[in-house]
């Protein structure tokens, strides 16, 4: 269905000049793919959850062609002062902020950074913690040990609190890039830890030790035995991740500590924030954004826990 | 001399981790000792089954030898040339004569020999040099171009008569376009002929979707229709199959020729290019030949002469030095079990030619890969095929060689979809792939259900007949060891109790262990009626072997010299005085009972002398019954105390019984007239 | 024959839903066990013998049912019985030792716990009182009793499998169900088993249904064998005359592909091909596609069990009189 793995799946590959092998994987490749879809959508919350995300997600690309006016421009009334409304019409369905923009397109236009940050830092969490996995759980020893020791400093290691040192040190606000990479350089601990107990049960299976029989070096092994069988759970686990992730950053902009030209839900919570929307009763203002952060946080939510369900079982496959 | 793999002495111990605390307060490390001193060999071609239950340490046996296990000592030998095997052991013989001579010269202590040693590798070297004017190198390299031409020779030939490999894969698409169109009719080129083959595939699928759609509407009318599309199209390829269309037949024949010329122009160029490459070595090794310099003979003879005067004076030290490097030489090249064998290429070759069928069909197929991945992993990782065709060419014999045939329908399946048997061939094939000479099969059909196991060993020797193997077969099945084995050895704790030829140990066991295993096999034919020795207990934890037989507190004909230590006895002769506590006043005498080291116990008593002769008197009777106390060997009263010494124990040797047959007890005596004691069964090999 | 058996099991039906369709798991089976009788039921893996066993104490999973047949046991029917007075009859007249039983033994509890709670879940007992009855059990089943504080860690296979043998004993059963008990020991430790099954059966006077694949064990421990195959039974009788003189043509082929250790030195030949797929059970008799003697109307008819000698019957149309 969604992966070609049929005829157009062969005369794709076929123009990719691929041998026979290694179509052949690849249409097995596809069909699990498909299989896994399949699966997802007819699991109670799995295909909500996709529902949900695949809303916002197609929302955040097709922002440009939508027919909204642009995020950071000021409506102005007759007399030159900016259009600060309070009601939703048909002009601004959720009103405007207190420098006249509509804010359903700051809504609409701040997912895009919202989720690109939570994607590209849960991202680097889940490489960097599977690496980590890999190595303390493969090798075990030293590299253990000190690897461990890391992740347990790191953990508590306040990412907040942290952020906000480095936010004063590079001299107000954070760049998006700074956030991302310190989002991401503080999550990978549970990762690591999941990673690391599922090696260890893989690294004692007879599959593995069939392999060192055969004259695999370690590296091959890690690579096709032990990675694809901890894979799954590192997915389902990374997924789960991104959650975390969005919402961190929107409490950094909630803060105050992030450029306010990168706009995400949690800036414009920032700007509800500070020119009182409770207060006046702009509720739109704070609800709008609220909502889009709590159903893409639940979207995800719920499709990390029917990706953990589906994937699991198969991780031992009879 | 066809024996394939010698294994002496071999010792396989685990540590038991210590607590830090333990190990601090200086307790011993406790060792689990799950072989413990194991020789045998196994022959070129033939099936040796290694027998007995879990625990005795035949599986670790079995995965030391492809060094999933590290040994802890001793020796195997892999694959030594008959003749280098003989030196080695007439240079062992020749060790053990002099060892004797060595303590008692009067440089037992090495120093002397050690200096005349180095100088005679010294002088040694000096001669090679001079052999060798070009410089130590040449020899290896004058060698490396040897073997060069030859390889060119070869290929000369293989060129001359057309059979070239680099050649057969250049034209092999041409080739192959030409038989396409000679068996499936001229209008098929190879991409049509994928594509037929491409929509035969879907269309088996798109039928197997069809039989497995559930009650939906939807998909039963989607697939069929499916279905029928593809037969449709089946069906207009196959029209073409009959033309004979002048034009197509025209462009087989233009195709037949071009061939040809190409093969002959090609085959002309390559063999020009191949001709005088040779030629260039053949001059390059003219070059290096060495000359001849008078004047180094006479150099030669005089060092020649110094090396034999440093060895008259050296002595037997100097000799049984020289020999031990000269074994430990040939332990280099041969021995798999030393820190030699773990350099990479060692390893390589190693895992090319011995490998292992797994026990478990379930666990020891990665469920993520598929079965090609499976079995071409060996070849990958052993760099064996160059391209990826070729790695699927092999495999694919691989698959049809252990029954999975069509092996495209196999290939590409995950392990979850076959089943046991199935999964069991797969790891079979993921073995054979490498072409290995010597297999070490794991229990490989103990998980499988019955009806499928004598399908799974007839698969193996078959393959065995086929391919030349040499199988090490471990099993716990006696009924599978009678049929297959040619010859068995029985292994109780880490050591083996019997070994010999598979029918006569089967029929005519004579070790008490065997001979109870053999007797509670289960018949299928219930009108076997036969006495049971069931054994009772459970076999002792490998870290706490019993002193001298470790089989003596199981044995059902254990006697004195078995082995009992003091505790044992204590116990034993506890019980003796408790029940003899009502009828015999000496025995309720005895206050206590308590060990005295390994072998000795004393008794606490007022009247040492009465209870000595009671003692005497009662172990006749009882000895028999309780065998621990036949281990008492004297007595001796002291007052207040009785002194008890036992037998001191002494674990039995492989002896050999009759010519086929070895077994460890000390019950068993040599059936043969000339009894000579005490030799083990390799060495006897070499007569 | 007059209704003297201790539990008769008659024309008995068991299917499983699935979602590829219904499993006809067991498909008609009858057998009965008499008083102090052992009862061994063979067959390759899949062929419904498990099922037949769970179906009589009612232990199937949740997409098991027995929809047809009777199980005759003290006067009551096993198969209509209502759960709550089934669970009367469950452990205290029939205990089960359930296949792959040494693992499942709880490794966080000691074993005197594992085994008291067998006890107290079924009768109403002073701790006390089912402490020496552990004791009891434990000496019963040749395990020092000064091991009961030990975890099932602490035990090798072997005795795992007498603790579990102990756990089945606990309530003083009348039957005893024994699934697979020795497949996965060493033979020395499968003949203590054996041994041990024996003596308890005859020191407690018990009625044993032993369930194996292993043809040797029940030619050795049974006195009444019925094979399956398929989810129906091939033959049945006594188990001399089966294994001695053996009617159906797969038991003549499942006794020739076992190794003997008292036979001929030869490859034994095995049967070809696979057990049915109970999705989709082949037309007519089940064996045909596998059967060396089958002719034109076993692809037809399913045979019904035929009598080829005095209790002893087989499904096979060979076998049927000839008019």
């Amino acid at each position: 269905m969604a992966f070609p793995s049929g005829s157009l799946g062969y005369w794709l590959r076929r123009r990719l000049g691929m041998s026979e092998v290694r179509r052949e994987k690849f249409v097995l490749a596809m069909k699990r793919l498909n299989e896994i879809l399949d699966a997802v959508i007819h699991h109670r919350m799995g295909g909500i959850g996709l529902g949900i995300l695949s809303f916002f997600v197609t929302l955040a690309i097709i922002a440009p062609f939508l027919p909204i006016p642009a995020p950071q421009y000021s409506f102005t009334d007759g007399q030159g002062r900016y259009l600060a409304t309070v009601d939703p019409s048909w002009e601004h369905p959720f009103g405007t902020d207190q420098n006249g923009r509509d804010i359903l397109s700051r809504v609409i236009w701040g997912s895009r950074i919202s989720l690109v940050v939570g994607l590209m830092a849960s991202v680097i969490a889940a490489v960097l913690g599977t690496l980590v996995g890999l190595i303390s759980g493969y090798w075990g020893g030293w590299r253990d040990e000190v690897l461990m020791r890391v992740n347990d400093i790191l953990l508590s290691l306040p990412w907040l609190a942290l952020l906000i040192v480095l936010a004063q040190i590079l001299g107000g606000t954070l760049s998006l890039n700074v956030i991302i990479l310190t989002i991401g350089l503080t999550s990978w601990n549970f990762t690591a830890r999941v990673v690391r107990a599922q090696v260890l049960s893989v690294r004692e299976r007879v599959f593995v030790e069939r392999a060192k029989a055969s004259g695999a070096s370690s590296l091959s092994i890690l690579r096709k035995h032990i990675f694809p069988n901890v894979f799954p759970l590192v997915f389902a686990n990374t997924i789960l991740t991104v959650a975390v992730a969005i919402l961190s950053e929107s409490t950094l902009a909630f803060l105050g500590k992030v450029d306010i030209t990168n706009l995400s839900w949690g800036v414009v919570l920032e700007d509800a924030f500070g020119s009182s929307a409770a207060i006046n009763g702009h509720w739109a203002w704070i609800i709008m954004p609220g909502l889009a952060l709590v159903f893409v946080i639940l979207g995800f939510s719920l499709l990390g826990y029917a990706l953990d369900e589906i994937l699991n079982p198969k991780l031992r496959e009879r | 001399m066809d024996q394939l793999l010698t294994v002496r002495d071999l010792r396989i111990w685990f540590n038991v981790r210590t607590g830090l605390l333990a190990g601090l307060f200086g307790k011993e490390a406790k060792h689990v000792r799950a072989v413990d001193g194991i020789s045998f060999d196994v022959k070129r071609g033939e099936v040796f089954c290694l027998v007995g239950e879990s625990g005795c340490g035949k599986t670790t046996t079995g995965k030391g030898l492809i060094r999933l296990n590290e040994p802890t000592s001793g020796n195997i030998f892999f694959d030594a040339p008959p003749e280098e095997w003989n030196r080695y052991l007439t240079m062992e013989r020749r060790l053990r004569v002099l060892q004797p001579l060595v303590i008692k010269s009067p440089d037992s202590g090495g120093k002397d020999s050690g200096a005349a040693w180095s100088q005679i590798r010294a002088l040694t070297g000096q001669i090679a040099a001079l052999r060798n004017p070009g410089g130590g190198a040449s020899d290896a390299r004058r060698q490396r171009i040897e073997k060069m031409v030859s390889f060119l020779k070869d290929r000369e030939q293989d060129l001359g008569k057309g059979v070239d490999p680099a050649l057969v894969r250049i034209l092999s698409k041409d080739r192959r376009r030409l038989e396409l169109m000679d068996s499936q009719g001229a209008w098929f080129t190879p991409r049509r002929a994928r594509k037929l083959e491409r929509a035969g595939k879907e269309l088996r699928e798109a039928r197997y979707q069809a039989q497995r759609a559930t009650s939906l509407q939807a998909r039963v009318r989607r697939t069929a229709r499916r279905v029928r599309r593809l037969e449709r199209r089946i069906e207009r390829f196959r029209g073409h199959e009959e033309s004979g269309n002048p034009a197509t037949l025209g462009r087989v024949k233009e195709l037949r020729r071009s061939l040809e010329e190409k093969t002959k122009r090609l085959t002309g160029l390559e063999l020009a290019r191949v001709r005088a490459e040779r030629e260039g070595r053949e001059a390059r090794l003219r070059e290096l030949a060495p000359e001849a310099r008078p004047d180094a003979d006479a150099e030669i003879r005089r060092l020649e002469s110094q090396i034999a005067q440093l060895r008259k004076k050296g002595g037997p030290a100097l000799e049984a030095l020289e020999i031990r490097a000269a074994m430990g030489a040939f332990w280099q090249r041969y021995d798999l079990a030393g820190p030699a064998a773990k350099g990479r290429v060692r390893m390589r070759d190693l895992r090319r030619r011995v490998q292992i069928i797994y026990q478990d069909p379930y666990e020891s197929l990665n469920p993520k890969l598929s079965i090609y991945d499976i079995v071409a992993e060996p070849l990958i990782a052993n760099k064996v095929t160059s391209s990826q065709a070729e790695a699927q060419a092999v495999v694919t014999k691989a698959l049809e060689d252990v029954g999975l045939r069509p092996a495209n329908e196999y290939m590409f399946r995950y392990p979850h979809e076959l089943s046991g048997g199935q999964r069991q061939r797969v790891g079979i094939a993921t073995a054979l792939v490498v072409d290995p000479d010597f297999i070490v099969a794991d229990e490989p059909v103990s998980m499988l259900d019955a009806s499928v196991r004598t399908e799974i060993i007839a698969l193996l020797l078959e393959l065995k007949k086929r391919r030349n193997l040499t199988y090490l077969f471990i099993t716990h099945d006696l009924g599978l060891a009678w049929i297959i084995a040619d010859r068995v050895a029985v292994m109780y704790l880490g050591k083996i109790v019997e070994m010999g030829s598979g029918p006569e140990i089967i029929q005519n066991p004579r070790h008490p262990y065997t001979k109870a295993l053999i007797s509670v096999v289960p018949s299928p034919n219930p009108t076997i009626h036969r006495e049971k020795t069931i054994l009772h207990g459970e076999r002792p934890n490998p870290v706490d072997i019993p002193s001298g037989c470790r089989f003596h507190p199981r044995c059902p004909m254990a006697v004195g010299i078995c082995g009992w230590d003091s505790e044992e006895v204590r116990a034993e002769l506890g019980k003796l005085l408790a029940e003899d506590r009502a009828t015999f006043q000496e025995a309720k005498s005895v206050t206590a009972v308590a060990t005295a080291g390994a072998f000795a116990l004393t008794l606490t008593t007022s009247d040492p002398g009465r209870v000595q002769t009671y003692l005497r008197k009662r172990l006749q009777t009882v000895a028999l019954g309780r065998p621990a106390l036949g281990a008492i060997r004297e007595t001796r009263s002291k007052p207040g105390i009785l002194e008890l010494t036992l037998h001191k124990p002494s674990e039995p040797q492989l002896q050999q019984i009759t010519d086929n047959v070895s077994v460890a007890c000390h019950l068993v005596e040599p059936e043969v007239a000339e009894a000579e004691a005490a030799q083990p069964e390799a060495v006897e090999a070499a007569n | 024959m007059t209704p003297t058996a201790l539990i008769e099991v008659d024309h008995l039906k068991t299917y499983f839903d699935t979602r590829s369709g219904t499993v006809r798991a067991v498909d008609d089976v009858s057998w009965k066990l008499e008083k102090g009788e052992s009862l061994g039921l063979a067959g390759e893996s899949g062929c419904g013998k498990t099922t037949t066993a769970l179906s009589i104490i009612r232990l199937l999973p949740k997409n098991g049912r027995v929809i047809g047949g009777h199980i005759q046991y003290a006067g009551k029917d096993l198969a209509t019985l209502k759960e709550s007075d089934l669970r009367k009859i469950r452990w205290k007249h029939i205990a089960i030792v359930f296949q792959g039983a040494m693992n499942a033994l709880n490794p966080v509890k000691r074993v005197s716990w594992q085994i008291a709670e067998a006890i107290t879940i079924h009768d109403v007992v002073a701790s006390d009182e089912a402490e020496t009855r552990v004791d009891e059990l434990l000496e019963l089943v040749g395990i020092n009793p000064k091991r009961k504080d030990d975890y099932p860690h602490e035990f090798s296979g072997g005795m795992r499998q007498r603790v579990m043998i102990a756990m089945a004993l606990a309530c003083r059963p009348k039957i005893i169900i024994a699934d697979e008990p020795v497949t996965a020991l060493d033979v020395m430790i499968q003949a203590q088993i054996l041994e041990l099954l024996q003596r308890l059966r005859e020191e407690l006077d018990l009625s044993m249904i032993l369930i194996s694949h292993d043809l040797s064990v029940i030619a050795e421990t049974c006195d009444k064998v019925a094979i399956m195959y398929g989810g129906k039974i091939a033959e049945y009788g006594p188990a001399e005359e089966v294994f001695l003189e053996p009617q159906h043509p797969y038991t003549q082929g499942l006794i020739r592909s076992f190794p003997d250790i008292y036979g001929p030195r030869d490859l034994p030949p095995w049967i070809p091909g696979q057990p049915p797929n109970l999705l989709e059970p082949p037309a007519g008799c089940r064996f045909h596609p596998r059967c060396p003697q089958a002719f034109a109307d076993c692809q037809v008819r399913d045979p019904p069990l035929f009598e080829t000698g005095k209790d002893h019957v087989a499904a096979c149309l060979l076998r049927a009189p000839h008019t």
